[in-house]
């Protein structure tokens, strides 16, 4: 099933979410959460749910035998710290390296067994065709590639690597199979991210807390990941084939080549933040909450940077499992290359079993190379002001640049056809510049594409915080009236207990002026709350306007999103997102 | 001092932390209550209520609720059934799809639009007139062959030009899946509330045509073999320099080289002058990529003329009228608002001596129809079948008034059928064969029932290999 099915918008979510919130307690919720998503896999094909079923046993059976590994050697030298191991004796020293190389042991079958399973669904295809292995045996040949991919597998395998990884550097405990199991297939993330680590989740199987912010916010986004995808991502997409066909022997200008280019990159960041929007919506939905994968990478003021922002689970996971095992950036120069080169390799062809995807990993390798030499020879000065934001704006553009000349590589994995269009780009062609056609095309779709541009910036996130801190603020107000009125309270009652002492002391003598005194004193503490009540009152109305018209604007949005969704997603015409593929 | 202060600071805002959780704020709540409320109307609406089974504006009947089987849940082929089905049935989904078409308005500006549906137009510039003929092809005519050729043209029968009922194929399925482009609703330019659909010059397939047309006069060189060709309305309403900038402007030349590439004792027929000289009455549909039948009277007018007899007027005829058109144009544009303004109707005037048309159908069973049929029921999307009932693999029509044992075949696509009815007052027998579906061997159906006339009616965009292809397979 999609996110952007009408099958699960307007089945799924709906049943889900209400038997959820019926189900009472965390335990049968997370059973009822593990139901649903198997459910929600079972609709690639029960096949795949199987192969996937399979995955999370082996990695928690491997989790378990490397926990057991690592107790061993913690039981062995008691008061064993990290860096200690000179103060071991030597008997300890080897039942502890003994267990210490069994749980490396079972880390590398672990993992060789899932990339193993990888490697073969996904690559396979692509291995049979390029190379001349077994070409006589066409069925066979048929078999795989008919074969297809599970849906999700590049990313579920890729949590489960991180999982055993994370119970071998006891970054966590090993879990029991119903928490991996739900870990791995839990239905927000199974199909396309975002790789998030087994610790956060296991934390939030125990305990998550429910808050009706905290769902509406949830409501909001998943409706509003909902219309970015089938709204803007999948027009987009469209708009990217009309100006750029990617088909052989199309016709197209070099306008139609650079617009089209365009309109797929937007399309690629929008479709994938869309789905990463609609992931975090779920879990928050039901109590989850889930780092977030984009941070706006068009706005990145260089390329590594742009990778600190784009799928930032990939890179974190990158980071985390293969460049600092690999020694980081604390090795040699050219080590430090190497490393990098392997990275981005890596990335390059978890994208797809196709050489331009190789191609577009070295392409990146390259400008990091190139950003961490000139980080490393050149020391830019601290600029302000309008130098600053001249520099600030070359870097911008110097990055949208790369990265948009990247997208074109990732596109097309047709190197004719890629060499061709880089041709048409680069003016070495007799095309024309611009045909009527486009430009017609161009017009009839500006509205849109501006619009779809402003998605790509922080724009309206500020705006929407801007509004958001208006509402906090009559809050707030609000809360220091409260505040206020208990003071004055307290004030009072501090007041009326020194009277209390006064007139113990003095009450014989000067009874009428301290009669006088206190009801001087009621009569302002009197006057003093009541005008301190008006004052709230007066706030709180206030504040429950503000939210009446903030939460009720926010509802109708949810209501224009889903509507217009579910209009794009009327007929059997919908677009499967991008990332699926990968 | 400062230290106060930042104390003073953290300690009023754990009292506003504190007083946060005393104001009871209920906007939350009641937004997720409200968004639930609409998350189980949806639902409500996409399990309960009724389903549509067919597309008028798609002119097809939508998926049917799978079966559920275990091979299929094994390999997901099911789910995707269903969910396909789910989505193509949603209830009010033509309401649904129409209301996006007019958020889509919005997205840019100008009543002009271009619309591509087309990723792969080429355009090839057209030669001057032909010194020599095209060849004529070898008729095999073994078994094999004949077998090979049929395959053939049935694997294209799912990418040509229209579907069976005489309508653009409109690309409704996954983009993955259109590897394959065939001939869909090309790219269609709309301005002034009409639809073009924008010609791009084919050389290959000109003389490939020329060819086909060459090799069946070849085949009965005591026979008239007449070649109408019809331009569309890109070429005859549009300026010629907006032509050349969308497309190939030169529709007459084009016409002119294919002619010279024929047999000179082809009769000849282009309908470019013909049609331009009426440009300003309503010849050509503004929602749909086919002619009227006034276009199409003005055709049987140059027929007649080049066959030496009198056409009948327009006022001998009886004179139908069906409101209400919508055609390819305004699906394949996505429901443009330009076009939904501008609807068409379907004028038809019923021949003098018949009404009654035989039709063999694909599965080979015949049925009485009419010849103009009566189309107030029929969709939006359906009345141009108003004509011959729309496409069918053979159709005979016998005038009972004539019976000098004259006959002719008319080996058309659909802009042939509006053409159809005012040969009926001229010939014992019409027989109209389309090229796409027709499975049997014409040449010599024209041996066996003597046929004189052999008229083939093609439109511009018709001129490519494949159709020819198609022309040719049906001849042997």
């Amino acid at each position: 099933m999609s996110f952007t099915s009408l099958l699960f918008v307007t089945v799924f979510i709906p049943v889900f979410t209400t038997i959820y919130y019926i189900i009472q307690g965390n335990k049968y919720r997370n059973i009822w959460l593990l139901t649903g998503s198997l459910i929600f896999y079972s609709f690639g094909g029960i096949n795949y749910l199987v192969l996937l079923v399979l995955m999370a046993s082996w990695s928690c059976f491997i989790a378990g035998r490397i926990q057991r590994s690592i107790n061993l050697a913690e039981k062995s030298s008691p008061g064993f710290q990290d860096g200690d191991e000179e103060f071991m004796n030597p008997s300890e020293h080897d039942a502890y390296e003994k267990s210490k190389r069994a749980a490396k042991i079972w880390l590398l079958i672990g993992v060789i067994v899932l990339a193993v399973v990888l490697i073969t669904f996904k690559y396979m295809g692509f291995i049979i065709n390029s190379t001349s292995i077994m070409p006589k045996i066409d069925k066979f040949r048929e078999g795989i590639i008919s074969m297809g991919m599970p849906i999700g597998i590049s990313f579920y395998t890729f949590k489960l690597i991180s999982y055993i990884s994370d119970v071998y550097r006891r970054k966590t405990k090993s879990g029991n199979l119903f928490n991996v199991m739900l870990y791995t297939v839990v239905f927000h993330q199974v199909s396309q991210g975002p790789i998030v680590r087994y610790d956060t989740m296991a934390s939030q199987f125990k305990n998550r807390s429910f808050s009706w912010e905290g769902t509406s916010n949830g409501i909001a986004r998943f409706c509003l990941g909902l219309a970015k995808k089938t709204i803007l991502a999948d027009h987009c997409g469209k708009l990217a084939g009309m100006f750029l066909p990617i088909t052989a022997g199309a016709s197209y200008s070099v306008g139609g080549a650079y617009i089209g280019s365009l309109c797929y990159m937007l399309q690629l960041y929008i479709d994938f933040s869309a789905y990463s929007d609609m992931a975090i919506g779920l879990g928050q939905m039901v109590g989850f909450n889930y780092p977030e994968n984009f941070n706006y990478p068009y706005a990145a003021t260089s390329v590594r940077d742009f990778w600190k922002r784009w799928h930032i689970s990939l890179s974190t996971f990158f980071r985390d499992y293969v460049y600092i095992p690999l020694g980081g950036n604390r090795v040699g120069f050219m080590r430090l290359i190497l490393n990098l080169l392997v990275v981005w390799l890596l990335t390059g062809i978890w994208h797809g079993a196709s050489s331009n995807f190789i191609l577009w990993g070295l392409y990146y390798f390259v400008f990091i190379v190139i950003e961490n030499l000139v980080h490393k020879f050149i020391r830019f000065p601290q600029c302000t002001g309008v130098i600053g934001i001249i520099l600030n704006v070359c870097c911008r553009v110097y990055t949208i640049v790369i990265v948009y000349f990247g997208w074109v590589l990732f596109r097309i994995s047709d190197f004719t056809s890629l060499s061709e269009v880089v041709k048409v780009m680069a003016g070495m062609s007799d095309r024309e510049l611009f045909s009527t056609s486009e430009a017609l095309m161009l017009r009839g779709n500006m509205y849109f594409l501006i619009a779809s541009l402003t998605v790509c910036t922080p724009l309206w996130k500020y705006l929407a915080e801007k509004i958001n801190a208006v509402l906090m603020h009559s809050f707030k107000k609000e809360a220091r009236e409260i505040q206020n009125l208990e003071n004055e309270n307290s004030l009072y009652k501090q007041e009326t207990t020194k009277d209390q002492v006064l007139v113990e002391k003095y009450g014989q003598n000067n009874g009428d002026i301290l009669k006088e005194v206190r009801e001087q004193d009621i009569q302002n503490h009197e006057k003093m709350l009541s005008r301190l009540e008006n004052r709230l009152r007066k706030r709180k109305s206030e504040r429950a306007r503000i939210e009446a018209v903030y939460y009720g604007v926010r509802t109708l949005l949810i209501l224009f999103f889903l509507f217009v969704s579910i209009l794009s997603m009327v007929g059997a015409s919908y677009t499967p997102f991008l990332y699926n593929q990968f | 001092m400062d230290e106060n202060n930042k104390k003073e600071e953290i300690i009023t805002e754990d009292l506003d932390k504190e007083a946060d959780k005393k104001i009871q704020g209920y906007g939350a709540k009641y937004m997720t209550c409200i968004s639930m409320l609409i998350f189980a109307a949806i639902f409500a609406v996409g399990v309960f209520a009724e389903r549509p089974e067919y597309s008028e504006s798609e002119k097809r009947p939508l998926e049917k609720k799978p079966e559920i089987w275990v091979t299929g849940t094994l390999t997901g082929k099911y789910f995707e059934k269903l969910d396909r089905w789910f989505s193509d049935t949603f209830p009010h989904r033509e309401r649904l799809l129409s209301l996006e078409s007019g958020m889509e308005a919005f997205y840019g500006s100008g009543s002009e639009a271009f619309y591509g549906n087309k990723t792969d137009a080429h355009e090839d510039t057209i030669p001057e007139v032909s010194e020599s003929l095209a060849p004529v092809i070898e008729l095999e005519t073994s078994e094999a062959s004949t077998e090979a050729e049929t395959e053939a043209s049935d694997l294209y029968s799912n990418l040509i030009e229209t579907n069976a009922d005489g309508t653009l194929k409109v690309d409704t399925e996954p983009k993955e899946e259109v590897e394959i482009t065939g001939e869909q609703a090309g790219n269609i330019y709309v301005t002034n509330n009409k639809g073009y659909e924008i010609f791009y010059y084919n050389q290959g397939g000109s003389v490939k045509y020329a060819s086909v047309i060459n090799t069946v006069k070849a085949l009965f060189p005591d026979r008239n073999v007449y070649d109408i060709l019809v331009p569309n309305s890109f070429g005859v309403e549009l300026d010629t320099s907006l032509q050349e900038e969308l497309g190939s402007g030169n529709m007459p030349d084009a016409f002119n080289y294919i002619f010279s590439l024929m047999d000179p004792s082809v009769h000849r027929i282009s309908l470019f002058d013909t049609m331009v000289e009426h440009k300003d009455e309503y010849i050509y549909f503004n929602t749909d990529h086919h002619w009227t039948g006034l276009g199409a009277y003005y055709a049987y007018r140059a027929f007649c003329e080049e066959k030496g007899i009198t056409a009948h007027e327009l006022s001998d005829f009886r004179y139908v009228d069906y409101t209400g058109f919508y055609g390819t144009f305004y699906f394949a544009t996505n429901r443009s608002e330009e076009l939904k303004d501008n609807p068409d109707h379907v004028e038809a005037w019923i021949p003098r001596g018949t009404n009654d048309a035989v039709i063999t159908d694909e599965s080979g069973a015949e049925f009485n129809s009419n010849i103009i049929n009566d189309v107030t029921e029929a969709n939006a999307g359906r009345k141009y079948n108003c004509f011959i009932n729309g496409d069918h693999p053979f159709t005979r029509i016998s005038n009972p008034a004539i019976t000098d044992g004259s006959s002719c075949v008319v080996v058309k696509e659909s802009y042939g059928n509006a053409f159809v009815p005012y040969l009926v007052d001229h010939y014992e027998n019409v027989y109209v064969v389309d090229y796409r579906s027709y499975k049997d061997n014409l040449a010599q159906f024209i041996k066996d029932r003597n046929v004189q006339d052999i008229i083939f009616i093609n439109n511009v965009q018709a001129i490519t290999e494949k159709v020819s292809g198609e022309i040719l397979s049906i001849f042997s």
